[in-house]
């Protein structure tokens, strides 16, 4: 415990950390501004031009509409004679006009949603940070050296870092998931634009998925301080993230679809958005020896998910910790 | 092992590797250092000395060897004597921006000293009104205090000092070397590599020199001065000529310098003086040069033709 409270001294007497939540919180509070600005509605002489435009097609469907299906029906008899082959125009599904097609107010399930999904990643990257800032720090200054002579036992100090940078961030990761999840569906809720979601029904696996992008945040920060010990420089984690992002999530995961689902990317949004699906390109070859291709979509688990990144970070943790009890400190 | 030693190592192995090759920064080194007082522990850039010391402080693994520290085994049984141990290692190395002070501070908490005891050893190191400044503020001489303030936290046993008055004006020379003292005289064991020979020898009791990775010689300062070089004695005559031959046909090794004549293993001057009476040749001058730990030095780790023309600050690290 002693060694853990020294490092949370360390931890909050970083200047560059304080900066870095401080930071965070502008960040999450402008992701709830920009929520506020998106869901608020359009000023009235907009939405009386919407509304004439929708009152202006009904009539039209009003009076038009019969033949609309006829003229749609009959062209598609036609082509089908024509072709040789059945077809579809898909004139059974002619109707009315809808107002959502004529009002473009954002809603909370459309853009609300996914807005805040992208921005929990951001407290993923944020605390990422933070840990490797926290450890590398101490051995590019040399105080590490100096840290061992008064506390030799090298797994006391390493496992203290990486708690400490874990408990560390708890503050800012809370207040930055509550403000990011919290702050944005209070803003549509506020405008009356939550469109499909459904406070009664939907808000406990929001609430959940905020828990699971707190607990994400966390083990980056974990992942973070192992880095910092691994690689020592924060320049060379930089590197080391910045390299596998665009070799590894981009390059690779668009040469070879068949990763896609096993990235650290989707792993995220599949831990975040409890499941998602990437679309990966399957082909067959043809009777007539081509190839036909086709998206398909793979479903990936939030269990898969939150597995591949468990691994991924405690292999990270324990590999820099062997090393770390092991390594001469110059 | 000895119960009358701080530190003891037994062959003592290290060698570094790299893509280039392997080099051997320690070889079989024995080293002892008695309890009590300063040792000075001398030789060249590469000899192994701060390899030696990391390894004591666990922070570089030794390849062979043991070691011991107050009878404990080490590395492994470092956090047992830890406590008694207060080292700085080649240039203090704390968090650039944070206040000595808040440096203090943290590794006070990690070691569980009450925090108040910052203070009082921030004053004793005459840093008491600048603890509220940022480490990288500080000169190179605050900073060693600094680091001599951390070791303090502790009031340990033993010091190691790595190299403490590198970069130091003659003044803060002057106070490392009385907090060295100081410490001595309180009973506490101090190890401090320099390669300021001249500081080493006025400071320290006992002495290990060592040379491409093993200790070639200690002992007491005294017993190394009187044992290994014989004096020398710069004489001053109205005929040099004739004074060399007198003395070269008694048996003394001498040679023209100018004016002058050095004769080289003078156990008592007295006896050239008196030769060279007898003979009707009469001494002006003569001026004993006694032996220095620098030219035991030399002598021992063989680099005065390699240091020739060149200052002999600077030859151990």
């Amino acid at each position: 415990m002693r060694l853990l409270r020294a490092e949370s001294m360390r931890f909050w007497a970083r200047t560059l950390i304080r900066w870095a939540m401080v930071a965070g919180l502008v960040v999450a509070g402008l992701v709830v501004l920009g929520s506020w600005s998106t869901s608020t509605p359009p000023p009235d002489e907009v939405q009386a031009s919407m509304q004439a435009d929708f009152d202006a097609s009904v009539k039209d469907w009003e009076d038009n509409g019969e033949t609309y299906v006829a003229d749609c029906l009959a062209a598609e008899k036609a082509d089908a004679e024509e072709l040789g082959e059945p077809l579809d125009y898909e004139c059974d599904e002619m109707g009315p006009p809808v107002w959502a097609d004529y009002a473009y107010f954002a809603t909370f399930a459309g853009e609300g949603l996914s807005t805040v999904q992208l921005s929990l990643l951001l407290v993923a990257l944020l605390t990422l940070g933070v840990g490797v800032t926290f450890v590398s720090a101490e051995h590019t200054s040399g105080a590490i050296g100096n840290w061992l002579t008064f506390e030799p036992r090298r797994s006391r100090v390493y496992w203290s870092k990486v708690v400490a940078a874990v408990l560390g961030v708890v503050p800012v990761t809370v207040v930055m998931v509550g403000l990011i999840a919290g702050g944005s569906l209070w803003a549509y809720d506020h405008h009356g634009a939550l469109g499909r979601f459904d406070l009664d029904q939907d808000l406990r696996p929001y609430v959940e998925m905020g828990f699971r992008a707190a607990v994400l945040a966390l083990g980056c920060a974990a992942l973070g301080a192992a880095l910092g010990s691994l690689l020592r420089h924060t320049a060379i984690v930089i590197g080391v993230v910045a390299g596998w992002a665009i070799l590894v999530e981009a390059v690779a995961a668009n040469v070879f679809d068949a990763i896609k689902p096993w990235t650290l990317v989707t792993s995220m949004n599949a831990w975040i958005q409890g499941g998602t699906a990437v679309y990966v390109t399957e082909c067959d070859a043809t009777d007539d020896s081509g190839m036909l291709c086709d998206w398909v979509e793979h479903p990936v688990s939030q269990a898969q998910g939150g597995l591949i990144l468990t691994a991924v970070v405690a292999s990270i943790v324990l590999a820099s910790w062997l090393v770390f009890r092991r390594r001469d400190v110059a | 092992m000895a119960n009358d030693l701080a530190i003891e190592t037994r062959g003592l192995r290290k060698t570094y590797r790299s893509r280039r090759g392997a080099s051997v920064g320690v070889r079989s080194l024995d080293l002892e250092v008695p309890v009590g007082g300063v040792h000075g522990f001398l030789g060249p850039n590469g000899s192994g000395k701060t390899t030696t010391i990391r390894m004591l402080l666990g922070l570089v693994r030794a390849d062979e060897g043991e070691m011991r520290i107050f009878g404990h085994e080490v590395p492994d049984r470092l956090p047992a004597v830890v406590r008694r141990i207060g080292a700085i290692v080649e240039h203090p190395k704390f968090y650039p921006a944070f206040t000595g002070r808040k440096n203090l501070q943290i590794l006070a908490t990690g070691i569980g000293v009450p925090v108040r005891r910052v203070d009082e050893v921030l004053d004793s190191v005459g840093l008491g009104d600048r603890g509220k400044d940022a480490f990288r503020k500080y000169s190179l001489g605050m900073k060693q205090r600094l680091a001599i303030a951390a070791t303090l936290l502790k009031d340990p046993d033993l010091l190691i000092f790595d190299e403490p008055t590198n970069g130091l004006d003659p003044a803060g020379i002057r106070e490392i070397r009385e907090t060295m003292r100081a410490l001595a005289v309180e009973g506490k064991t101090v190890l401090v590599s320099s390669h300021i020979l001249a500081e080493v020898e006025q400071v320290a009791d006992t002495v290990s020199i060592v040379s491409e990775g093993t200790i070639v010689s200690q002992g007491r300062v005294a017993d190394l001065l009187s044992s290994r070089t014989a004096a020398t004695a710069r004489v001053l005559v109205a005929d040099p000529a004739r004074a060399l031959n007198i003395l070269q046909d008694a048996g003394f090794v001498v040679r023209g310098d100018g004016e002058a004549l050095i004769v080289e293993g003078v156990e008592n001057p007295a006896d050239v003086t008196r030769t060279l009476a007898l003979q009707g040749s009469y001494v002006s001058a003569l001026v004993p040069h006694k032996a220095d730990l620098e030219s035991v030095f030399l002598e021992l780790t063989g680099t005065a033709e390699r240091q020739s023309g060149e200052p002999t600050e600077g030859v151990a690290r």
